[in-house]
């Protein structure tokens, strides 16, 4: 009788551990905050869509080490104040990695994240030089503001401009005075161009910049605005028949400027970091990808977005472990990166050194610039 | 059946227990299917009429948007040149729909020509990469994707039409969809959505989902699949029953998630309460089980009790009355029985005494019959041995008649050669005393009694051998000493010593000895199985034969020697074959024969040689008797100059 009850118990143990055995890990939490909502949303929700593909793929291949992926997606509304709540809510939650900031003005937010919650972030976009040659948990895979505010001069002095208007968007000074303050250093420094400075804040009349250009007679405008406010200026600046060289930075560049801007987006300049063009294996591929799963095409922010979260995968390989020190160590030492169209290089401060591809609009698509 | 015998208790208990858990986990698992079923296909049905209740809500709506820009086509229609009417035509539509928020009027190259409510940035504005521009210029009705407005982070879309050479735009905010998809009484992580053709969510009651212009990846697929999905289709995901259906006019999807979750507490609700039931049902089950076994367990134990008194043999014992009516049946049994027990054991008592004294009698009449029967048995043995001895007298006298008889002829010559020699020598000696004796006639005499002499002396030499075979036939048969001899000689004396006997009924006997060996046994035992052997033969094998032939044989064999007795006579009688042994059994009766012979021979064959007699008979041609008779034999060999026996003994004859 005692053998017979002994048995049964075994057994009985022997289920639970076989059902306890079973039980799938948890998933990692890999968060992903950007504005997602108000003005600036388009390229947020692109951003958002790079890296919920990038999770999905992951995940599609059986996630990694046996281990799957969860995304917890937040909108910092692009502004600090909610981007510091969302850091501790990303803690409390248990999200060590984060995909984000986008913007750069959104770098306060993110030095909370890492004093306050010893967060690691991987942001898409956030350019500000701010950031640049710090040894911290911040990486990035977009390059330095300030080589992109040479880029964009560079392209200004070739085109003939004497005086030049520079907009700016002031909810994003992190980025935008950056690029206004080294473009007008360099173009200072290295032409005779006369600049004339212009704040653009949200809700600002856009024919007054149209006004503005007529009224100050410049020849040449540089928009460092997003994607709306650069297609609104550009509607204005065409129905004031102002026809000049026209420039903007890679922030603006998504499809939404075309889309809302229309015909006035024809032969627009831009940088970019990305080759529209190219053929790469892994950049095809994601085009058609991001097609399939959300019937647009994807933005600019969509490759960064996408490229910044698997940067999180190949370390995470490199590491073979989900600690976050090996993590980090991982991420510092990446060196070459082979990105969606090129391949570039992540420093050991974590910061993207690649060139910007100098671009234009052309019968409503972007255009390398030969 | 080697097994430990088993506790009945204790095997009743555990077989109770494994049934209860067996029908336990059964019911369990037939309520938690059946329960499960039922609930599936009861939020199936209800899933089905919610899509369609939203479907035809969402529906209206959509046909209310239509029916508005008919009569905003027809308005434009009739006052294209007047924009004060427009507007105040406008401002009406608009207080009675609120979901329209704006208006405009876009020139055939995608310029903004007229907006209201006005607005002075857009008028001169391109839309011409709007789709609601480039799909109503194909004089379609368009419904266009959702886009946002920045403001309340809500949808709107834009509809379209084809007016002239001009395309007529209406923004409608969807935030009156999303106030009746977030109303909706929904439970349990449910969703209830709509999305556009872009998989974009457009209402959810989870409005976040539409600020953030969230993608639903399941619908994208189901668009890639099937873009259909007139009727409602119904898919399953680990976690949702899903339920979708198309909405023809806006190119829009209703999507309703029914979360599994709801279900799934039910049916842990329900498997908990069945089980803590049933686990209650069972604790009790049991416990009541156990008491009741132990009851039962105590009125069989007082039971067996009693069956161990009637057991030990107190029949006079009595089970009692016990509680339970199968154990009372069975005391009332077994009370009968040893009742039944008891007098049978008084009346085997009886007969038993009765029996004791009859035994005594009988023994006692026993006795007296058995002591006649012993003074029977020894007159029977005394007549016996004499018998014996009498057939012993019988065969030797019979050797006796023939030795005489051969002794008889070479006496007889040897008198007559003696007595001629007494005449001659006394003739001889007279002519010799008259000096009348020459030369001659001495040598006559020397020749005549030389010659006579020579005979005489052979004839005694045979006689002396007839002896001498007669004095190794009457060697002691009784003895019980075993000696070494030659058995080739043993026999062959025998043989010797009946041929005159078997001359005399005119059958030859040949012999053949192939033992090369000294054998230790008992000489005079071979010898009388041989003798009554071969006088059996020659006294019952031949009768009214003129002749007969008899072949005596000793070989070896791994035992010892095999002694076998041919004879070509008329064979025995298959009826008297299994008699021939039997003493007293005789043919010959009237011809002085006892019966004895064979049983003599099968006597010391089986008992003193513990050897095998076989025979073989054949009516007409004769018998054959074939004897193992173990023996030891020596070391030594016998010389015999390699002549056989049997030509020694022709070369005797």
């Amino acid at each position: 009788m005692k053998s017979k009850v002994s048995f049964m118990l075994i057994l009985i143990l022997i289920l639970v551990s076989v059902g306890a055995c079973s039980i799938k890990k948890d998933p990692i939490k890999i968060g992903f905050t950007s504005g997602l909502t108000g003005f600036l949303a388009d390229e947020g929700v692109s951003a958002r869509n790079g890296f919920i593909l990038a999770i999905e793929e992951m995940n599609g291949n059986g996630g990694l080490n046996g281990r799957l992926f969860e995304p917890v997606v937040k909108d910092d509304e692009s502004t600090p104040e909610v981007g510091m709540k969302i850091e501790k809510a990303f803690k409390e939650e248990g999200v060590e990695y984060i995909v984000g900031h986008l913007l750069s003005s959104m770098f306060v937010s993110v030095e909370h994240g890492m004093s306050e919650y010893d967060l690691v972030y991987v942001s898409p976009t956030m350019a500000t030089n701010i950031m640049t040659a710090r040894d911290d948990n911040f990486f990035r895979v977009i390059g330095d503001t300030s080589v992109m505010a040479e880029s964009i001069g560079n392209m200004v002095m070739r085109s003939e401009v004497n005086k030049l208007m520079i907009i700016f968007d002031q909810g994003n000074l992190g980025f935008s005075g950056t690029v206004k303050d080294v473009l007008s250093d360099t173009l200072k420094q290295q032409s005779d161009i006369s600049i004339h400075i212009s704040p653009y804040n949200d809700g600002d009349d856009f024919a007054k910049f149209a006004d503005d250009m007529k009224k100050h007679e410049v020849d040449g405008v540089v928009m460092v605005t997003s994607s709306v406010a650069t297609a609104n200026i550009l509607q204005q600046m065409a129905i004031e028949e102002i026809d000049i060289p026209r420039f903007t930075s890679t922030w603006a560049l998504s499809s939404e400027l075309v889309y809302k801007g229309g015909k006035a987006t024809e032969g627009l300049y831009g940088v970019g970091f990305y080759d529209k063009d190219s053929q790469s294996e892994a950049f095809i591929n994601f085009n058609k990808n991001y097609l399939d799963r959300f019937s647009e095409e994807p933005s600019h922010t969509s490759y960064f977005a996408y490229e910044a979260t698997m940067l999180y995968m190949d370390a995470f390989k490199k590491a073979e472990s989900f600690d976050k020190h090996k993590v980090l160590k991982a991420l510092k030492e990446t060196g070459n990166y082979k990105g969606l169209s090129d391949t570039y290089t992540i420093n050991g401060f974590g910061d993207a050194e690649r060139p910007y591809v100098e671009l234009q609009i052309i019968n409503g698509e972007m255009k390398r610039v030969e | 059946m080697g097994s430990k015998p088993k506790k009945l208790a204790e095997a009743t208990i555990y077989n109770i227990i494994i049934v209860t858990l067996i029908s336990t986990v059964l019911v369990s698992t037939f309520i938690l299917v059946y329960s499960s079923r039922r609930i599936s296909e009861v939020n199936v049905d209800q899933n089905k009429v919610l899509t369609a209740a939203i479907n035809y809500q969402i529906e209206t709506f959509v046909k209310d948007q239509v029916r508005i820009m008919d009569e905003f086509v027809l308005f434009y229609n009739f006052n294209k040149n007047d924009d004060n009417q427009r507007r105040l035509y406008y401002k009406e539509l608009m207080e009675l729909q609120p979901e329209f928020s704006r208006f405009l009027v876009i020139g055939p190259t995608g310029q903004v020509e007229f907006t209201y409510p006005n607005d002075e940035l857009l008028v001169g504005t391109d839309h011409g990469y709007y789709t609601y521009f480039l799909e109503a210029k194909q004089d379609v009705l368009h419904w266009s994707d959702t886009f946002y407005d920045v403001i309340n982070n809500l949808p709107r879309v834009a509809l379209s039409i084809k007016v002239d050479d001009k395309v007529l735009v209406a923004y409608i905010d969807l935030v009156e969809i999303n106030n009746f998809i977030g109303k909706l009484d929904i439970r349990d992580n449910s969703i209830v959505s709509i999305l556009d053709t872009s998989g974009t969510y457009i209402a959810h009651n989870s409005i976040e989902k539409v600020i953030q212009r969230e993608k639903d990846k399941d619908v994208i697929e189901l668009f890639n699949r099937n873009s259909d999905l007139s009727e409602i289709v119904m898919s399953e995901t680990s976690m949702y029953l899903q339920f979708v259906q198309r909405i023809s006019i806006a190119d829009w999807v209703v999507l309703i998630r029914q979360s599994k979750a709801p279900v799934r507490t039910l049916q842990r609700d329900i498997i908990f309460i069945t089980s803590t039931l049933l686990s209650g049902l069972i604790f009790v089950f049991i416990m009541v089980s156990i008491r009741r076994m132990r009851r039962i367990r105590k009125s069989f134990d007082h039971f067996t009790d009693n069956l161990l008194v009637l057991s030990k043999g107190d029949y006079g014992h009595r089970v009692e009355k016990a509680e339970y009516l199968e154990f009372d049946v069975l005391g009332h049994e077994f009370n009968k029985m040893a009742e039944s027990i008891q007098l049978r054991e008084n009346t085997i008592h009886d007969l038993n005494a009765d029996l004791e004294n009859k035994v005594e009698e009988r023994t006692k009449l026993l006795d007296e019959s058995n002591q006649e029967l012993r003074t029977t048995l020894e007159n029977l043995q005394e007549t016996q041995e004499k018998l014996i001895i009498s057939e012993k007298m019988a065969s030797i006298g019979q050797v006796v008649a023939g030795v005489a008889h051969e002794i008889n002829t070479p006496v007889g010559i040897s008198v007559t050669m003696a007595s001629y020699i007494d005449v001659q020598t006394k003739k001889i000696h007279e002519e010799f005393n008259e000096n009348k004796l020459g030369k001659k006639a001495l040598n006559q005499y020397f020749e005549e009694v030389s010659h006579s002499s020579g005979i005489m002396l052979n004839t005694l030499e045979r006689a002396s051998e007839l002896i001498r075979s007669f004095k190794q036939v009457a060697v002691d048969q009784s003895s019980i000493d075993k000696v070494i001899f030659d058995p080739c000689d043993i026999v062959k004396s025998v043989v010797t010593s009946l041929k005159v006997q078997a001359d005399r009924q005119n059958v030859s006997i040949h012999y053949v000895c192939d033992v090369n060996r000294s054998v230790i046994s008992w000489p005079g035992r071979l010898s009388q199985i041989a003798m009554n052997l071969i006088q059996n033969a020659i006294n019952h094998g031949f009768k009214a034969l003129e002749s007969g032939a008899i072949d005596v044989t000793l070989q070896m064999d791994e035992y010892g020697v095999v002694l076998i007795v041919k004879d070509n006579g008329h064979g025995i009688p298959e009826d008297q074959l299994d008699k021939i042994y039997e003493p007293f059994f005789t043919t010959g009766r009237l011809e002085g024969s006892t019966g004895l012979g064979l049983n003599i021979v099968h006597n010391l064959v089986e008992s003193a040689y513990e050897g095998k007699i076989q025979c073989f008979t054949e009516h007409g041609k004769g018998t054959t008797f074939v004897l193992q008779l173990p023996m030891a034999f020596t070391e030594t060999f016998i010389n015999r100059n390699d002549v056989s026996t049997e030509e020694k003994e022709e070369e005797e004859e």
